[in-house]
């Protein structure tokens, strides 16, 4: 006896597993946080926030990291925010409840996890939560899961890298460095694989697929292009070293926060720095509006006028 | 709008449905349509193995997930 398991995305269109409402304009990326949930994500908007999001379908939580002056134009996940094993559970109908998440879920609200506390609950005042630079409310069981090296790499039209990690309990949240690199706007982010799984970084760097794995590269609108070296040691760092830094708090909402790295000379810091840049001065303007990259070190930009080019980043 | 992972592909267009296209299967056969979306696509995330997230011009997130097909086979005893 044995099973043949096959999965199909026709299926997929019958409808939205979860959903929320993120942003107050229109969403510019979003992302996973864990390989085996499908109702925690990360959403960046033209708002400039960045949220860290339940898809619980209402507001998505409070978790909503803001310092971005402009747009957020590129989000990515940093380090392992979970593994994702083996194939998803589920019962031997199709018509089970489990939905993917690797165990039965009462609704798309059950955020508690397997080995943590309490769920959803909470008591988010509005959108996003009464705290101003970092706040929450509720799903904070979820949110505290995060190794020391995860964390999250925000780029946005005000030409500034931000790079956000979890902070103490309670599911706050700060910005461990912000760095510019770009004369202009940042348009695209992506973040080196490594080939494979697609997945979190780590494991070994000396591979044939794996050279530049983990490494950040962010692309200016000028066709400047700055790789970024693996931020989960400076995420470690920043949060082993960052414990006298105090969370700015805005009552007035979380608009008041200004755009300069809140964490001081008590976080991150701004030693974050790109490890290599690279400008191709164009007789004709050329507008990169989308990047991706692999681990192995190809460079694929795509720019306004159509043309698609591959590089190595060597 | 494109993103890759593994062999699903996907695009955003306007129309709020996003198409996903198994690159195996031929460049002119669609994987599936998800549809739902208003004010048109703007970020699709194909990172995760099982899990699309798709996210619109009002600000709304959703992940969508692969329906997943169990056939149970008895082999016979020679």
């Amino acid at each position: 006896m044995f099973y043949f398991c096959s999965q199909d995305w026709r299926r997929a269109g019958g409808g939205a597993l979860a959903s929320a409402t993120a942003h107050s304009g229109a969403v510019t990326a979003v992302t996973p946080l864990r390989h085996d949930r499908a109702d925690v994500a990360a959403s960046a908007g033209v708002d400039g926030v960045v949220r860290v999001l339940s898809l619980d379908g209402g507001s998505g939580g409070g978790v909503a990291l803001v310092g971005h002056l402009a747009p957020v134009t590129g989000l990515v996940r940093v380090g392992g925010f979970g593994e994702f094993v083996g194939e998803f559970e589920t019962g031997s109908n199709g018509s089970d409840s489990k939905a993917g998440h690797g165990r039965r879920l009462s609704s798309i609200a059950d955020l508690t996890g397997p080995h943590r506390g309490r769920g959803v609950g909470g008591d988010a005042s509005g959108m996003y939560g009464r705290n101003g630079a970092i706040s929450h409310a509720g799903t904070t069981s979820e949110f505290e899961a995060f190794n020391a090296a995860s964390g999250l790499a925000s780029a946005s039209a005000d030409g500034t890298v931000r790079l956000w990690c979890p902070h103490g309990a309670g599911a706050r949240w700060r910005c461990a460095a912000v760095a510019h690199a770009h004369a202009s706007r940042v348009v695209a982010m992506a973040r080196c694989s490594g080939g494979g799984s697609g997945g979190s970084g780590g494991g070994s760097g000396t591979s044939s697929g794996g050279l530049f794995r983990g490494r950040l590269l962010t692309a200016g609108d000028d066709a400047s292009f700055a790789r970024w070296p693996d931020a989960e040691p400076f995420l470690r760092r920043a949060r082993v070293g960052g414990g006298s830094y105090a969370p700015v708090e805005s009552s007035a909402g979380y608009r008041r926060v200004g755009g300069s790295n809140p964490g001081g000379a008590g976080g991150g810091g701004a030693a974050w720095t790109p490890e290599r840049m690279h400008h191709k001065p164009y007789r004709a303007p050329r507008v990169v509006c989308a990047i991706d990259v692999c681990g192995a070190g190809a460079l694929v930009t795509g720019t306004r006028d159509g043309v698609v080019t591959c590089a190595s980043l060597e | 709008m494109f993103c890759s992972q593994a062999l699903t592909a996907s695009d955003a267009p306007a129309d709020g449905r996003v198409r996903l296209w198994d690159v195996r299967t031929g460049p002119r056969e669609t994987a599936a349509a998800l549809g739902g979306h208003r004010g048109g696509v703007h970020a699709v995330s194909c990172e995760s193995p099982k899990t699309v997230f798709t996210g619109d011009g009002d600000g709304v997130v959703r992940a969508w997930v692969r329906f997943i097909f169990y056939f149970r086979m008895y082999g016979q005893l020679v």
